[in-house]
């Protein structure tokens, strides 16, 4: 699985970020979304997929 | 009470629930017709932008659709607008619609959400408006240019997002709260400090323990009179009073219901083959034990999931923290879990964080300004069952 974010669509809800804390992290300049981990270990992709879904714009693909 | 995967799956109510659970439907690989039948004339949409980003102008109607034109296709959905569903029948298992059509189904969901609560002090002016539809949302961003003075009832979340907006155009804003403390329903009493200083900070007076006994106006509304006897003009009025689920067309069919339609960790109602979700619904937590309508974005995502596993045949339980958020101001304002007997506050570099406790020296929930990483690290103390004491020394540390 690999993971790509558009800054350009993120609209900084964070809830990417509670679900998946260790994939996901905002900037610290722009507030905006950056995955801290492009190929997600198999044990977390539960919560990459309740990440892409939790992201009220859809700002987190997910390609499988 | 696991389905074919051809089985016809009816949805009643056209939002977030229906969205959610058409796409888990798919992914999970349910081959069957997926009906969605709303009330509304427009595509399911996302309520949290009506409040905040709609008002502001900041994102247009069609922006806020759940699913695209595209989305309609590759999910084979049929969706039936404009029809509302007026009864059910578990025995002949069909949805009565108010047009006297019938609706068969294999497995009915219910997510007719919720609508705002009317107060019988208000009457139906001009100049008086409730949040919860695109509609709605539309006629208070049309009005608002024109508005000089803002009051609000009620110092709920919509409330509050509303005034934030308005005050962010310069518009006089009042919010006036029966309770002691704002959001101290859902927040409890310490908490709702964190928010009314939010709203001073910007020039908002927040009026708690006071309540509006009429509204005044002719032609459109002029202004409210508070029990202490004082008059505050008004041209905009908003009545953010909470909201009551919509069970009203279920009534006769037998299914339990009490304050919103009684459902399992798993979104079983007490008849067979019908599940219910989201803001109409009752759901027991698996997690905390907790049974109580949960009202949030976040549970009816998760609640429509759980369903859709459930109707592939999976054994998925709804088991997550519940959690909220709301934007006021360039703030982000987040709470996960429950409000607690027991709270601390501290205020960090980035704003301010508050922890629950019970009465069994047990971390219950957590509230953050401005602070999304607290939240998300809160939220899963939360779950782990963190004690007291080390939620403190987690606070300390931030
Ligand atoms: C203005 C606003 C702002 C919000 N902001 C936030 C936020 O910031 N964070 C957060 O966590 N949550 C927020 N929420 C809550 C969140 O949007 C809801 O929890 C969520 O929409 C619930 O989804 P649902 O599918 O259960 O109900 P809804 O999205 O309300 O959908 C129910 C649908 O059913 C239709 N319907 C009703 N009766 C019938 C009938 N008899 N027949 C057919 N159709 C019917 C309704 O018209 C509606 O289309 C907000 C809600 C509102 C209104
Ligand atoms: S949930 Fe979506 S909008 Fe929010 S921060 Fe994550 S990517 Fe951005």
């Amino acid at each position: 699985m690999k993971v790509s974010v558009d800054q350009s669509v993120c609209r900084e809800y964070a809830n990417c970020i509670v679900e998946a804390p260790d994939v996901f992290d905002l900037e610290e300049d722009s507030g905006k979304v950056v995955a801290l981990v492009v190929e997600p270990d198999p044990a977390q992709f539960d919560e990459v997929h309740a990440a892409a879904a939790a992201c009220p714009v859809r700002a987190i693909t997910l390609h499988e | 009470m696991s389905t074919a995967a051809g089985a016809h799956v009816v949805v009643v109510g056209g939002g977030l629930v229906a969205a959610t659970l058409t796409r888990e439907l798919r992914r999970l690989g349910h081959t069957g017709p997926i009906t969605i039948v709303s009330d509304e004339a427009e595509v399911p949409y996302d309520r949290p932008p009506l409040s905040k980003q709609v008002l502001a102008g900041t994102v247009t109607p069609e922006e806020t659709r759940l699913l695209k034109p595209a989305d309609l296709e590759d999910l084979d959905v049929t969706l039936r607008l404009e029809q509302p569903a007026a009864g059910l029948n578990p025995v002949a298992r069909e949805v009565e619609l108010a047009d006297g059509g019938r609706l068969g189904y294999d497995v009915l969901v219910v997510a007719t959400g919720s609508r705002a609560r009317r107060l019988p002090t208000v009457p139906e002016l001009s100049g008086v408006h409730h949040l919860r539809s695109l509609d709605d949302a539309t006629a208070i961003a049309e009005a608002l240019p024109g508005v000089r003075r803002l009051v609000v009832i009620g110092a709920g979340f919509i409330g509050l997002e509303v005034a934030a907006v308005a005050r962010n155009r310069d518009i006089e804003v009042t919010v006036v709260e029966t309770a002691a403390r704002p959001l101290s329903r859902v927040l409890g009493e310490d908490a709702g400090e964190v928010v009314i200083e939010l709203h001073e900070e910007r020039g908002v007076e927040v009026r708690c323990s006071a309540t509006v006994v009429e509204v005044r106006g002719a032609d459109g509304v002029e202004g409210v009179l508070l029990d202490g006897g004082e008059f505050l003009p008004a041209d905009l009025l908003l009545v953010g009073v909470g909201a009551v689920p919509n069970t009203e067309w279920l009534e006769g069919s037998g299914i339990e219901i009490d304050n919103g339609v009684v459902c399992d960790d798993r979104g079983r109602t007490s008849l067979p083959h019908v599940y219910a979700a989201g803001d109409v619904a009752r759901w027991r937590n698996a997690l905390t034990g907790a049974h109580a309508r949960a009202e949030q974005w976040q549970s009816a995502l998760e609640q429509a999931s759980v369903v859709a596993d459930a109707v592939t045949g999976g054994g998925r339980v709804w088991d997550t923290v519940p959690y909220f958020w709301s934007d006021q101001y360039d703030r982000k304002l987040q709470f996960c879990g429950a409000a607690g007997p027991v709270s601390e506050r501290r205020d960090t570099a980035r704003g301010p964080v508050v922890l629950f406790g019970d009465g069994d020296e047990q971390l219950v929930g957590v509230l953050t300004v401005g602070n999304p990483r607290a939240l998300a690290q809160g939220r899963r103390l939360v779950a782990a069952g963190t004690a007291w004491p080390q939620a403190q020394e987690w606070l300390a540390g931030l």
